[in-house]
């Protein structure tokens, strides 16, 4: 089967004053058609940018894609024009992000937010594109769609915001879906409803869907593959399923095992600090934290290996 | 069972807002409404609810940061509102808290040193030399150096800054200590960190924790003793074990099973509720959790239901 999209090596950097910021360092991915992949690791391994390279949001300067290409249904997204570019974004990908605060327009309601994107992409009436932004409402269980399109971002709660951003997301029927910690700022009754929401649109309109989050019960509930990121790499990568049996690479178990499950005592814990973006060691970057350090890992790099039919390590143990 | 450190009763923190833009027309909000709540010497209480169930002014109201709109709470069996002057201070020698964001709460301007050194100040403690053996022993003991003593929060990491935080709240050897959501804004891997630094000072220096968590699992792993609050009130408080094996208010059943489990294998029954936290400028009628409660029955909407014991110290605020 032809996957949806298929990420070849990109590397996005930034230039600062105090150097490169290797963002996303290396990434290969691939999302089928239909699947739910989970991008796993905590804050600063370059989950968002990689989202933001997928959809071409990254800043320039001083971001830049360095190389690598972004092949989503048989096109390079890095080698289109930005015109090119602006007609697929929304449309065949979409995002939502963390915030759903910040990432709507508080100065105009949310009917005409979702409408915009409507006209944009399908080029119909602006009656028409109202009717269909109060359709999409109610697809996201927004209760009494055709009162609230009036209504402006403040005037709803984080839930009813985030709903609004997903009615937003989805009213192109895109194909892809970039879901940007979608329910981290959301109470867990509500997450729970808009983690079943996305699983159940999913299967109604046939979108894929990155689920980028920090939360590995999110990706144990929603997606089918899965991979772990460390300082703007993918450490290990396969199917849900194998992450949580056995997972291999040393980061992997150790934030397996810093979940508290209730089992009172003490938490494992991972050493020290991601290192910092600036000076990465060389050889393995996560040498300093790691348990099972070697000498081969302070000199060389690991690559993503095929450890087991489908299931990816970066990690000298497993070479 | 030991002593009771602080009880609450029949605390109340009523907050009027504008609720209309132009119209001027006012609101009460009910943050906290009607809490009785007793925390005994040396344990974990965890306090759990959604954004804007008042858990977070619980914590100031104990803290005496806000004044109350009625009721009252007892330290060691003195009325705390009645403190006033030298008794206040001591009060807030006795009583610390920790807080959300080690972003916020830190003073950009000062040294992880001068931070961590001035409750010695306020307090009038301890001369120069004695502040800075003081400060020096408790980054030892949450876990910095000694060379970081000059640097400024800006300089840490989010774990580092929360260790500052908690040096900072342990510094006067308070007897309870508030810990408001102190691992939510950290990684699983720093949270952890930061979960095995409290358990120690508990045990090292004889502490009592009542800890504010919206996160479940994190709550479970802490407390000996859970409460769980909805629109300002306790619904329901159970030993650990009992709240998790037997939990009885559909509302704590619901927030258990939203809780996403880090195992795929295991798929659970999931109580999915449909709507919002209503607003607590206007709660429901009766029981404020009827709207959204998949067991209500005819008097639920009627008449609110009272916080009873269910044996061993199991309270449930539910007329089913």
């Amino acid at each position: 089967m032809q996957p949806l999209l298929e990420i070849k090596n990109l590397r996005t950097y930034f230039e600062t004053e105090n150097g490169t910021v290797r963002a996303v360092d290396g990434v290969d991915l691939v999302v089928n058609e239909g699947d739910t992949l989970g991008v796993v690791g905590e804050s600063g391994c370059g989950k968002t940018v990689l989202a933001l390279s997928i959809m071409r949001l990254i800043p320039m300067p001083p971001g830049r894609i360095v190389s690598g290409s972004i092949i989503f249904d048989g096109v390079d997204l890095v080698s289109l024009k930005e015109e090119e570019m602006r007609s697929i974004r929304g449309k065949d990908i979409s995002m939502i992000f963390q915030e759903p605060m910040t990432s709507l327009n508080p100065v105009f309601r949310v009917g005409d937010q979702i409408a915009e994107v409507i006209r944009l992409h399908q080029g119909i009436s602006r009656k028409d594109a109202m009717d269909r932004a109060v359709e999409m409402l109610g697809l996201v269980g927004m209760p009494s769609p055709g009162d609230r399109v009036g209504d402006y971002p403040h005037q709803m709660s984080g839930g009813m915001r985030q709903r609004v951003m997903i009615a937003m997301a989805l009213s192109c029927n895109p194909r892809l879906m970039l879901a940007d910690e979608p329910t981290t700022a959301l109470d867990v009754t509500i997450q729970a409803q808009i983690i079943e929401l996305i699983d159940k649109l999913k299967g109604e309109v046939g979108t894929s869907v990155v689920m980028i989050t920090h939360d590995l019960g999110v990706i144990a509930e929603a997606a089918q593959n899965a991979c772990v990121m460390y300082a703007g790499k993918v450490v290990e990568y396969c199917n849900v399923g194998g992450l949580f049996s056995t997972p291999l690479h040393p980061y992997t178990t150790g934030l397996m095992e810093s979940i508290p499950r209730g089992t009172g005592g003490y938490l494992k814990t991972i050493p020290g600090v991601v290192p910092s973006l600036y000076e990465l060691p060389s050889g393995c970057s996560f040498q300093d934290r790691c348990p099972d350090v070697m000498k081969i890992c302070r000199e060389k790099e690991p690559q993503l290996t095929e450890k087991s039919s489908g299931h990816m390590v970066r990690c000298w143990r497993y070479i | 069972m030991n002593s009771v450190l602080l009880e609450i009763k029949g605390l109340k923190k009523h907050f009027t807002v504008q609720s209309g833009f132009l119209s001027g027309s006012r609101g009460i909000v009910r943050a906290v409404d009607g809490v009785d709540l007793q925390i005994y010497r040396g344990e974990t209480l965890g306090l759990v609810g959604e954004s804007g169930c008042g858990k977070t002014t619980l914590g100031r109201l104990i803290m005496r940061l806000e004044d109350p709109t009625g009721g009252e709470i007892f330290f060691e069996g003195e009325n705390v509102f009645e403190y006033s002057g030298e008794r206040l201070k001591v009060y807030h020698r006795k009583v610390q808290l920790i807080f959300q964001d080690p972003y916020s709460s830190l003073n950009p301007r000062k040294s992880a040193g001068g931070i961590i050194g001035e409750p010695f100040i306020v307090h009038n403690l301890a001369n120069k030399k004695e502040r800075e053996e003081e400060v020096v022993r408790l980054m030892g003991v949450v876990g910095l150096s000694r060379e970081q003593m000059g640097r400024y929060p800006h300089e840490f990491s989010g774990g580092q800054r929360q260790r500052i935080g908690v040096a900072r709240a342990i510094a006067l050897r308070p007897q309870l200590v508030i810990a408001d959501e102190p691992v939510s804004a950290l990684d699983v891997s720093i949270q952890a960190q930061i979960l095995n630094l409290l358990r120690d000072l508990q045990k090292d220096f004889d502490l009592t924790y009542l800890f504010i968590s919206h996160d479940l699992s994190v709550v479970e792993h802490v407390s000996d003793r859970i409460a769980v609050m909805y629109l300002g009130k306790i619904v329901e408080l159970a030993e650990r074990k009992t709240f998790y094996e037997n939990p009885l208010h559909p509302y704590t059943r619901v927030l258990l099973s939203a809780v996403p489990v880090p195992d795929p294998g295991r798929k659970k029954e999931r109580i999915v509720l449909s709507g919002d936290v209503p607003s607590p400028i206007d709660p429901p009628a009766g029981c404020s959790f009827h709207p959204r409660c998949p067991n209500r029955i005819d008097i639920c909407d009627k008449i609110e239901p009272k916080l009873i014991d269910r044996g061993k110290g199991h309270l449930v605020a539910c007329h089913a």
